[in-house]
């Protein structure tokens, strides 16, 4: 009941946030100078021809009567019609977030595989060779740049080493052994940079709780290190952590746009630098509301979760 | 619960007779910190007598919570160095032993309750999950028998409805019940020595008498030895079969509770006393210690204690007294004593 209470209240909040999100996408979209119009009709249209593309698009019609009509199909599914491929944008969205997505959740992987471990182990050596040493590869991997970074993996995995596909995206469906490779280099790109974030916040959290009077306890029981630091300090350090992570994790459903870019991967990333280019007005206010949307769920999951591994919570 | 009347006091000599269950010998500790070498206990010496209670008093930085840690192994080896002594444990020096060795008797064997009790649980873990793992920790039994067996721990620190409280969060709890959940994890596998470090400072005083009371029943009924470590000399006085006073990490005084409470030998237990609020009918004003207690990093070269004490005289600014007998079982380590005869 608690648990219900406390959910309707974020779903609750999530509601104007979303309704706020789509005024501001919708608006600064068009405060960006360019005409579809003209991106659609080319060099040769004439007037004539230009009135007709803007009155079969709706752009004619008073600005809020556009944001509208946009808002009110998006809410039954139809996010409108690519103007550059005439593709609905609903479908053009859903065949990118598969990609997105499994990009995602790689690099999520490698960033909770590799952060978590690395920070625990960080704070339980603490003032030791170990730690400084883990500090510094956390603040390395966090400022290397991704373009950077994916140049050289590709330079020494796939060009020398010939390991995985320097770039290029083959769907799950058709060659799963070959669909896995290719994603490895772009998620260890994407993954480094939030292990990085991970190892910091987890080592300073857990300095925290492994000071904490509970730890203490633990260790009068005579509990072993092992479980004194994995049971007893984890659990309470993981509070923060899984906020965190889902705020990573939530930017990462944005799409990466640089990364993408590297690996040829058509995910978000590259959907929205071409709509942008060609002022696909549709496509980017479709991918900009459905990545708000996903934040938002990724959100409201981290509450439920913050809401298990936190008892007090459950009053 | 004013034990200033140390006469009423049940008096045991036939556990204090018996061979102690734990003999502190000449212990020293140092922290060493960025500002320098910290003496934090200096050759302290003692005793917990067997099925009996010991009561250290003193005021904060006086090394009482220190010995405590270093007698459970819980001292932070980053920073802390025992420089010397033995610690006896039923005859075998926890100091010798391996790591794991004393894990093993941490928590099965010797005990320890804490000051904080609002946050001495770990809040993430239910209070029947905490009592269990402690069992758990070092009998095989089980999750059956270990539940059981934490109920029955929650009934003998009367915590009501036990059943129920067993699945509660420890922030459902108020900060008396959850020092009965501390006693009960401490009791878990039947220790031969309870260690309480200021067990009822942070509660109510009416929460402080009851702990109290289960404290000298768990004594009484199992037999358990407490080692009871308090600023508070009144509280010692109701609980303790013998008091320990120290002062600036050393020992200054030493006895059976009634005599110590009775005839204080040392200037500073004859300051704490004068600090101990009476009901009792009369004027009986309130007296505190004048002064702080010295900074352990440059401590004064005579007597610790002569820079606040009213019977000063010139042999206490040169040479640091030892502990020395006045009557059998009863020492003190004050050049002036015994006080009676100063004028």
């Amino acid at each position: 009941m608690r648990f219900l209470i406390f959910f309707g209240q974020r779903l609750a909040l999530a509601v104007p946030t979303v309704l706020i999100l789509s005024v501001l996408v919708f608006l600064l979209q068009r405060l960006l100078p360019g005409d579809p119009a003209l991106a659609m009709g080319g060099d040769e249209i004439d007037l004539q021809g230009l009135e007709e593309i803007r009155h079969k698009y709706g752009l004619d019609l008073p600005i809020h009567l556009q944001y509208f009509r946009w808002l009110g199909s998006a809410l039954v599914g139809d996010l409108g019609i690519s103007l550059r491929n005439s593709m609905g944008v609903t479908e053009l969205l859903l065949g990118k977030l598969v990609i997105t997505l499994q990009l995602a959740f790689a690099s999520m992987i490698i960033a909770v595989v590799v952060g978590i471990p690395l920070g625990v182990l960080a704070a339980s050596r603490h003032g030791t060779w170990l730690d400084t040493a883990t500090s510094a590869v956390s603040l390395t991997s966090i400022s290397i740049p991704h373009f950077w970074l994916g140049i050289l993996l590709v330079l020494a995995f796939s060009v020398n080493l010939q390991w995985f596909p320097s770039s290029g995206y083959v769907p799950f469906w058709e060659d799963p052994r070959r669909s896995a490779m290719g994603f490895v280099l772009p998620s260890i790109v994407l993954g480094t940079g939030i292990a990085g974030v991970l190892m910091r916040h987890t080592r300073s959290a857990m300095l925290q709780s492994l000071g904490a009077d509970y730890v203490r306890t633990a260790r009068a029981k005579g509990l072993s290190e092992r479980r004194v630091v994995l049971r007893h300090a984890l659990r309470n350090a993981l509070v923060p952590v899984v906020t965190l992570g889902a705020i990573e994790f939530g930017h990462l459903l944005a799409g990466a746009v640089l990364t993408e870019q590297i690996f040829s991967i058509p995910g978000f990333g590259k959907l929205l630098v071409d709509g942008v280019l060609y002022r696909d007005y549709a496509v980017v206010q479709g991918l900009v509301l459905v990545s708000a949307v996903l934040f938002i769920l990724v959100s409201l999951t981290a509450d439920v979760l913050y809401f298990v591994i936190n008892p007090r919570l459950r009053g | 619960m004013d034990g200033a009347d140390g006469h009423s006091l049940p008096v045991m000599p036939q556990a204090a007779a018996a061979a102690p269950l734990l003999q502190v010998r000449d212990l020293s500790v140092s922290f060493a910190g960025e500002a320098g070498i910290m003496p934090a206990v200096r050759g302290a010496s003692f005793d917990v007598p067997a099925g009996g209670c010991l009561g250290i008093v003193g005021e904060s930085g006086s090394g009482k919570s220190v010995s405590s840690l270093a007698i459970m192994g819980l001292l932070p080896p980053q920073t802390a160095r025992i420089t010397s002594g033995s610690i006896l444990f039923q005859g075998r020096d926890l100091l010798a032993m391996s790591a794991s060795q004393v894990r093993s008797l941490r928590g099965s064997a010797i005990s320890m309750i804490f000051q904080e009790p609002m946050s001495s649980l770990n809040p993430a873990f239910t209070i029947g999950d905490q009592i269990m793992e402690a069992i758990q920790a070092h009998e095989r039994v089980s999750r059956r028998e270990a539940r059981d067996r934490a109920i029955g721990l929650l009934r003998q620190v009367r915590i009501p409805a036990p059943e129920r409280r067993f699945s509660d969060y420890p922030h459902k709890l108020s900060g008396g019940m959850r020092q009965r959940v501390m006693i009960a994890i401490a009791l878990a596998c039947e220790p031969k020595l309870l260690i309480a470090d200021e067990p009822t400072t942070a509660l109510d005083v009416t929460v402080q008498a009851q702990i109290v009371e289960l404290l000298r029943d768990i004594q009484q009924e199992r037999g358990t030895s407490i080692m009871l470590i308090s600023h508070n000399i009144g509280l010692i006085a109701g609980l303790a079969d013998e008091i320990v006073v120290m002062y600036a990490g050393g020992v200054v005084e030493r006895g059976a509770t009634a005599r110590v409470i009775g005839h204080p030998e040392h200037p500073y237990t004859v300051g704490l006393l004068g600090a101990v609020p009476r009901a009792e009918p009369g004027d009986h004003p309130l007296v505190g210690i004048d002064g702080a207690v010295p900074d352990l990093r440059h401590l004064p070269p005579g007597c610790v204690f002569e820079p606040r004490c009213p019977f000063s005289a010139a042999p206490c600014r040169q040479d640091e007294p030892a502990l020395r007998s006045l009557l059998p079982g009863h020492l003190a380590a004050c050049h002036m004593a015994p006080l009676d005869a100063v004028p």
